[in-house]
Order: structure tokens, then C-alpha cells, then sequence
């Protein structure tokens, strides 16, 4: 069996792999820049997004469409149109954007993860919230559907962004509004101990609310934004 | 070769899964086994007193903990003692909770009468209808021999679970939320635990350097207490039913509360009035989730351990009670 085989063999597993969530960050790295410079294989990642998909049935009904795409020509056609990458939020742009540039990708699936820790972190630390990424100040209300629309190619970040999102956290998800996290801090915590008093988990619900703080001195008033 | 023996691999665990949907009434009497054992350890190892030291790890931050449990005065109770970063316990005695920290305290009632695992021996009924069992052996945790649980959802609104139960006492000494795949969301884990220790009123006092002064010890009147009942989400995951203990907390007001189990999952749903209306928004932390989402006058937010489709279709479908209808 010569080199080149070998090769595509584990390029064929590791890309499986990565489709079930179970490659290393080594591995990812390789993997996608296996992807990166094989066109057969990117299209091998792009059908095997869209069969995981249908099988998961979150093509919101768009699965013929998707079959029928050809993602390399329209990718090609994108980056002829659009040399800058400044616009992120078109949807059909960041698709673009992802295939081309997978390792960047992976920067940014990483960096949205740090995100959602971070957007996590603002509303359950409190006072430290002044220190809170940029990420923090974009303010877009949240639309499900321009969230769907992409995520079968989103899949990639479920190493990153914690396995079980199927789509990817999106930066207008987080936002920081103290007087709405304050409030927060009481949820988690009266949900908390429905959780243990309700369920199995012993006191693991416990152990999640030992990280929230509030935030200010005195307890908010209920009805503050009115 | 390795590659396609891989896929193939891959391939077959997948029809594997597909085979099981199909088997699910015969395997039904070995999952109603696996369930009726374990309630009946947990139920033993609620009655067990014991500390510990754990860690969780969860959204990405691992967090040390020290527990202690133990029945006193008729009652659980527990506290869990933050080790590392900032100086924080969480207290639980019987149906009252507090939240401890440096500067400031929280406390919290749960509706009484607490058994512990009432809901869950409620919910037991269901919970292999939406759960496939299986006990793979005994595995090592804290030095100790313990039975391993899987539990896998049959449906894509609730995460899996494995579950290592202390082979003697019953206890769990480690627990996995697992999503549809990839790694686990959330790993609870005893690092070693002291079973069997007399434990007294004093090992659940509060530790040095903490507020024991709760800030404005109002607990919420009688009539909050009740489910809410001007609004009622119009859908719920298959199994998931309301439960009767609902926490109350501090500085309640008029927020109202409906708390969801299937056992083994939990959710609590939260209604606020509010005039102005929010930034809808979603965001999740290791396996908990926190839904916003605007109704006419007030203000949704569903928490918990389930996946985010999930909470928000839940928090989408919240409607006044009066339109209920």
C-alpha cells in the first residue's frame, strides 16, 4: 500500500472522526488542513455534513437544496466577489468564508467558545464585567431562523464550542445586560434546587450555582427596569 | 484499510442505533432491571453520610469542590464547599438553601416537604420510555468500586447520562451529561469520598470569611408558592412533567416559576412582568442553558440542563393562560 493511500485512509477516518465529535485538537488541526488543500475531501466533508444532517433531520426541510449545491463553485464565485471578509454576517458570505478558510475557522469557532465561556462568565461574575470581550457591546436581537440556516456546516465547531451544540454559538447570542444577569444568578439558583430536589443529579446542581456571584451589594429590586 | 475498517466501524455503530429504536420494546425489560436497581441504590445512598472532595468540569472551567451530606434531623443536608477561586458555599439544609459568599448572601426555600427523590421515583415510571439503560460493569472512581450506568435519550430533547454508582453505598461518585455526540457537556466527580462518617450539625456550618447575613431574609409569601397560574407553556418535551417543589428565592416579587422534570433532566421556566421588553437572547455554559424571551408585558427565561433547541422552543411556546384557551 503506497504512501498516498495510507494517507487518504487516515485523512477518510480522521475526517469520520471529526463528524462524530472525537478527534483531538491535533488531529482537528491536520484534518483541516487536509481539507484545506484536498478538494475531494472538502467535498467529502460537505456530503457528509448534509447526510448527518438529514439523518439528525435539521435540514428544516431544505435537504433537497443542500444536495443540490455545489459549494466549491459557489465558494469560488464568492471569493471572486468578495476579496474582503469584513462582512460576516451575511449568511451566505460566512458560509463562504468557512469553507475557504477552515484553520481560520477553527480560530473563530475557538474564539466563539471563549465567547460563550466569557458571555457565561459576565452575567455569573458580576463586577468583573468591564473587562468583557467586544463581543459583549454588539447587541443583535437573535433571529432562529439565520441561526439554522447554516449549521450544517457549523457542525465543525461542536469540538470547540462544547459537543452538543449542533450549530455553532453566534456572537449576537451574548450580550451582557447586568440588570437581566443579576436576575439570572437568581434563576440558576432557584433552578438549581428544583434540579436537586427533582432529579438524580445529587449535588452536581449545587456545584454549577458554587460559580455565581452576584454582583452587587444589595439584592436587586425586582421590578428595576420598569 | 484502517480508514474504511474505521467508517465501516462508524458505519455499524450507527445502524446499531437505528436497530435499537426498533428493539425498544425488547429490551424494555432489561432497562426496567438496570431502573429498578438503581433507584433502589440511590435510595440507600441518600441515607448515607459522607464527605468528599470533587471536582465539576464544566463550559470549559474545572471547579474543585469539598461535599459534605448527610441525614440530619430528618432531613438531607449538604453543603458544598468552593476550594478554589473565589470563597463561595452553597448550604443546603432539608427545603432552605443558601448561596454564601464574601460579600453577600442568598437564601432560598424549596417547597417542603422534601423527599428527595420523590419526583424522581414519579418520574422513574416514564424515565425508560425516554431512556434506553444499560449497566456496562464495574469501574474505579475515587478508589472505590462502581457500578457504571448508561442512559441514552431516545429522543434529541434531553442529553444522556452516565452514571457510576458507589457499588456499596449507592452513592454517585460520577456523572457524565453527554450530548447527541462529542465529548461530555459537564463531568461531576468525587476525587475521594468518606463514607460512613458521623457527621453533625457543626460540619455544616459555613467556613471562615463568608456572610452568614442574608441580605433581607424575605422569603416570599405563601402565595407564591403555587404554580403559576396566568401562563403555561403550550409545549413541553414528551416526559417532562411539572414538578411540585418549586424554589422560591429572595426578591421574588412577582416573578412566577413552573419547574420541569423527567427525572433525570430538569428545567424551571420563569415569567417576570416587565414593561420594556428584552434583547432576546440564549446562552449556555456547559450543560445549563438560559433562554430570554419577550412576552406582551413580561419577560420568559427558561434554565436548564437540556439542549438549547429545546429551551427555546419551550420558551417560544409560553402564552397567557387566558389565550390558553
Amino acid at each position: 500500500m503506497s504512501m498516498g493511500n495510507k494517507d487518504l485512509d487516515r485523512n477518510a477516518e480522521e475526517l469520520s472522526a471529526l463528524m462524530d465529535g472525537e478527534v483531538s485538537e491535533l488531529e482537528l488541526r491536520r484534518v483541516l488542513n487536509s481539507i484545506e488543500q484536498d478538494q475531494a475531501l472538502c467535498r467529502k466533508w460537505s456530503r457528509y455534513q448534509v447526510a448527518s444532517a438529514v439523518i439528525r433531520r435539521q435540514t428544516g426541510g431544505q435537504a433537497q437544496s443542500w444536495m443540490d449545491v455545489d459549494i466549491s463553485a459557489r465558494v469560488q464565485a464568492a471569493l471572486e466577489q468578495e476579496p474582503e471578509l469584513s462582512t460576516p454576517k451575511a449568511g451566505r458570505n460566512a458560509v463562504a468564508t468557512f469553507i475557504s478558510k477552515p484553520l481560520a475557522n477553527v480560530a473563530v469557532a475557538a474564539s466563539v467558545s471563549a465567547a460563550v465561556i466569557l458571555g457565561w462568565q459576565n452575567f455569573a461574575a458580576g463586577p468583573s464585567v468591564q473587562q468583557a470581550p467586544a463581543v459583549a457591546s454588539s447587541s443583535v436581537n437573535l433571529s432562529p431562523r439565520a441561526l439554522t440556516s447554516n449549521s450544517p456546516l457549523m457542525a465543525v465547531s461542536q469540538s470547540n464550542a462544547g459537543a452538543g451544540v449542533n450549530r455553532v454559538m453566534q456572537p449576537e447570542m451574548i450580550r451582557y445586560n447586568p440588570e437581566l444577569d443579576d436576575r439570572l444568578n437568581y434563576y440558576l439558583l432557584s433552578h438549581s434546587s428544583n434540579a436537586a430536589v427533582n432529579t438524580a443529579a445529587s449535588v452536581t446542581p449545587y456545584a454549577r450555582v458554587v460559580t455565581i456571584k452576584p454582583s452587587q451589594k444589595s439584592a436587586p429590586a425586582v421590578n428595576a427596569g420598569q | 484499510m484502517r480508514g474504511s475498517s474505521g467508517m465501516i466501524n462508524r458505519c455499524s455503530r450507527l445502524s446499531l442505533i437505528l436497530l435499537g429504536v426498533l428493539l425498544v420494546p425488547a429490551v424494555y425489560a432489561a432497562d426496567q432491571a438496570a431502573q429498578d436497581w438503581l433507584i433502589a441504590k440511590l435510595e440507600t445512598g441518600k441515607q448515607s453520610s459522607f464527605s468528599g472532595h470533587s471536582v465539576l468540569l464544566s463550559g470549559g472551567q474545572l471547579v474543585s469542590l469539598k461535599v459534605y451530606h448527610a441525614p440530619i434531623e430528618g432531613e438531607v443536608w449538604e453543603r458544598v464547599v468552593h476550594m478554589s477561586g473565589e470563597p463561595a458555599e452553597i448550604i443546603r439544609k432539608g427545603s432552605s438553601v443558601y448561596c454564601l459568599h464574601p460579600q453577600q448572601s442568598t437564601g432560598m426555600a424549596v417547597n417542603p416537604p422534601i423527599r428527595r427523590w420523590n419526583a424522581l421515583e414519579k418520574g422513574m415510571q416514564s424515565v425508560s420510555r425516554y431512556y434506553r439503560f444499560e449497566r456496562t460493569g464495574l469501574e474505579r472512581v475515587a478508589g472505590r468500586e462502581a457500578m457504571r450506568l448508561n442512559l441514552e435519550p431516545m429522543d434529541g430533547h434531553r442529553y444522556g447520562y452516565s452514571l457510576w454508582v458507589d457499588a456499596e453505598s449507592g452513592v454517585l461518585l460520577r456523572t457524565q451529561t453527554l450530548p447527541a455526540s462529542g465529548d461530555p457537556l459537564e463531568v461531576f466527580e468525587f476525587v475521594n469520598i468518606e463514607l460512613d462518617q458521623a457527621l453533625s450539625a457543626g460540619d455544616f456550618e459555613p467556613g471562615a470569611g463568608l456572610n452568614r447575613n442574608l441580605a433581607g431574609d424575605n422569603m416570599p409569601d405563601q402565595a407564591s408558592e403555587t404554580p403559576a397560574q396566568h401562563w403555561i407553556p403550550q409545549w413541553l418535551p414528551e416526559g417532562f412533567v411539572e414538578s411540585q417543589r418549586v424554589a422560591r428565592f429572595q426578591g421574588q416579587g412577582e416573578v412566577t416559576t413552573r419547574a420541569y422534570t423527567d427525572g433525570l433532566a430538569s428545567f424551571t421556566v420563569f415569567h417576570e412582568p416587565r414593561q420594556q421588553p428584552i434583547n432576546e437572547n440564549s446562552s449556555m455554559r456547559g450543560a445549563t442553558v438560559a433562554v430570554h424571551r419577550n412576552l406582551p408585558g413580561a419577560m420568559i427565561t427558561v434554565v436548564g440542563e437540556i439542549p438549547l433547541d429545546t429551551a427555546e422552543r419551550i420558551a417560544a411556546s409560553v402564552k397567557p393562560l387566558a389565550d390558553a384557551h
